[in-house]
């Protein structure tokens, strides 16, 4: 594969997808400075491999490594603290829904990170239990008990303010 | 409304209110050329140290179905199984390894079985596999640190003997540096001066999961001393017709355990559960465990990883 066109390809994923993965990111990070470091750093290295990755779907693979990132941070860093996070800067009408991400993004905060990807995927970017086994290598079984799991300590968090809401 | 669907509106909603930033196309695209770069180097002289062991073999590593490439000797000892040496097993495993690493497609398919390479389909299915998804599951193990092989026979006799061989160490693979294992099947041939050849099938008929210790979760699988080894066989067609064989190897073959094995369900899907329970036996501290199943038609299915064993 040539660079030129190796480049190109790869440019028309990168705009196509570095917003959604950044929002992703900042999903499970709950820090959109850190999400965008981490975004690029994905895009960094599926460029080593863009080859072969081309070839499937690039996405999930993206999404694989802004995970395993996060993770080998959270092993070296055991608890990191993550970063307050500072009112993005948004227009008045739209404090709503800031204030719908603060609170979901601090009720994530409480899940580990593999058991946040988890919910993430599932809930978030609408995967099946078995694409996100694929994605985060680990056996159905065990999606399935983190996503039951992850859902039992969310539901302590949120529901009563869904309740309130209600 | 449930509390999945409250929360699915939720994340939707935090998603789309999320603030991004405007990342740099050209600080990403220079980042990724100086990393390539590094890493073509790296590639390259990978593939001439291995050459360079080849041509001083007499032999060439990348074309012969004889070629055994230990470009370094084997890291434990030559054992023998029922008078069939092992001694070519562990050699020959790393050289396919390496073989994927480099995308070396012909050496790692003439490194393969009859039976292994029927079940691929056609050598460029498995060049297509070599350059995706094999390169970063099997060939990252080429380049693992504190790499060791774990050799585990399943079965042996005049003709030759089967298994698995276990490989384990620090691996990079998809933006993770990680401790991980990979299991892969092999046979030794006794009419063919126990030559070692790679009987990984990729067919996918069953699936192998650990259910306990659970694979790879956070901080690493810790065990409780006593416990019950588990694993789901899963066979891919949903039903379970002759049951497979299973065992549990820790460490190799330092303790094979049979499995008990009970047909269960997941869902409407049929599978077989396996449990052995860990003998007092095995010290605390941290073990490789590899769970191998074979089925009716011999083939073997196989899946390794790492756990620590507790004192209590």
């Amino acid at each position: 594969m040539r660079t030129r066109e190796r480049e190109r390809e790869f440019h028309d994923f990168f705009v196509a997808e570095h917003h959604a993965l950044q929002r992703f990111a900042t999903m499970l990070t709950g820090d959109p400075v850190r999400a965008a470091d981490l975004a690029q750093e994905a895009f960094v290295r599926m460029y080593q491999r863009w080859g072969s990755i081309r070839r499937d779907d690039p996405g999930p693979y993206a999404r694989r490594i802004v995970v395993n990132l996060i993770r080998s941070e959270h092993r070296r860093a055991k608890v990191r603290e993550l970063r307050p996070v500072g009112s993005p800067a948004a227009a008045p009408d739209h404090a709503a829904r800031i204030e719908d991400w603060l609170r979901i993004s601090t009720a994530l905060k409480i899940l580990s990170p593999i058991r946040r990807a988890t919910i993430v995927l599932r809930y978030y970017e609408d995967l099946s239990e078995r694409q996100i086994s694929a994605v985060l290598d680990r056996p159905v079984n065990t999606v399935k008990s983190d996503l039951r799991r992850g859902l039992a300590e969310l539901r302590e968090v949120l529901q009563p303010t869904a309740g309130e809401r209600a | 409304m449930s509390f999945e669907q409250q929360l699915r509106d939720d994340l939707q909603r935090a998603g789309a209110a999320a603030p991004v930033q405007d990342i740099s196309w050209d600080e990403t695209l220079g980042r990724a050329r100086r990393m390539r770069r590094i890493y073509v180097s790296a590639l390259g002289a990978a593939a001439a140290v291995l050459l360079a062991a080849a041509v001083a073999a007499g032999s060439s590593l990348l074309d012969s179905p004889q070629g055994l490439p230990p470009a370094n000797p084997s890291p434990s000892p030559a054992p023998s199984e029922g008078g069939v040496s092992l001694a070519q097993v562990e050699p020959t495993v790393k050289a396919w390894t390496h073989a994927i690493d480099d995308g070396r497609a012909r050496a790692a398919w003439n490194l393969m079985t009859d039976r292994a390479q029927a079940e691929v389909g056609s050598f460029a299915r498995f060049e297509e596999m070599v350059s995706n998804e094999l390169a970063e599951g099997l060939g990252a193990f080429a380049r693992a640190e504190g790499v060791r092989y774990a050799t585990s026979v399943v079965a042996s006799s005049g003709e030759g003997a089967a298994g698995v061989v276990t490989i384990a160490g620090v691996v990079d693979q998809e933006g993770a540096t990680r401790p991980n294992a990979v299991a892969v099947p092999f046979r030794v041939l006794a009419f063919e001066n126990d030559r070692a050849l790679i009987d990984q099938g990729f067919d996918g008929r069953w699936g192998v999961d650990p259910v306990s210790p659970a694979r790879d979760v956070e901080g690493g699988n810790a065990f409780p001393r006593g416990g019950r080894l588990e694993s789901n066989i899963r066979p891919a067609s949903g039903t379970v017709g002759a049951l497979p064989s299973v065992t549990f190897h820790v460490d190799g073959d330092a303790v094979t355990l049979p499995a008990d094995l009970e047909r269960t369900e997941d869902g409407s899907l049929e599978q077989v559960r396996a449990s052995a329970e860990l003998p007092g036996s095995v010290d605390p501290g941290p073990h490789l465990l590899t769970i191998v199943a074979v089925d009716a038609g011999g083939r073997i299915y196989a899946h390794a990883l790492h756990f620590e064993l507790l004192r209590y």
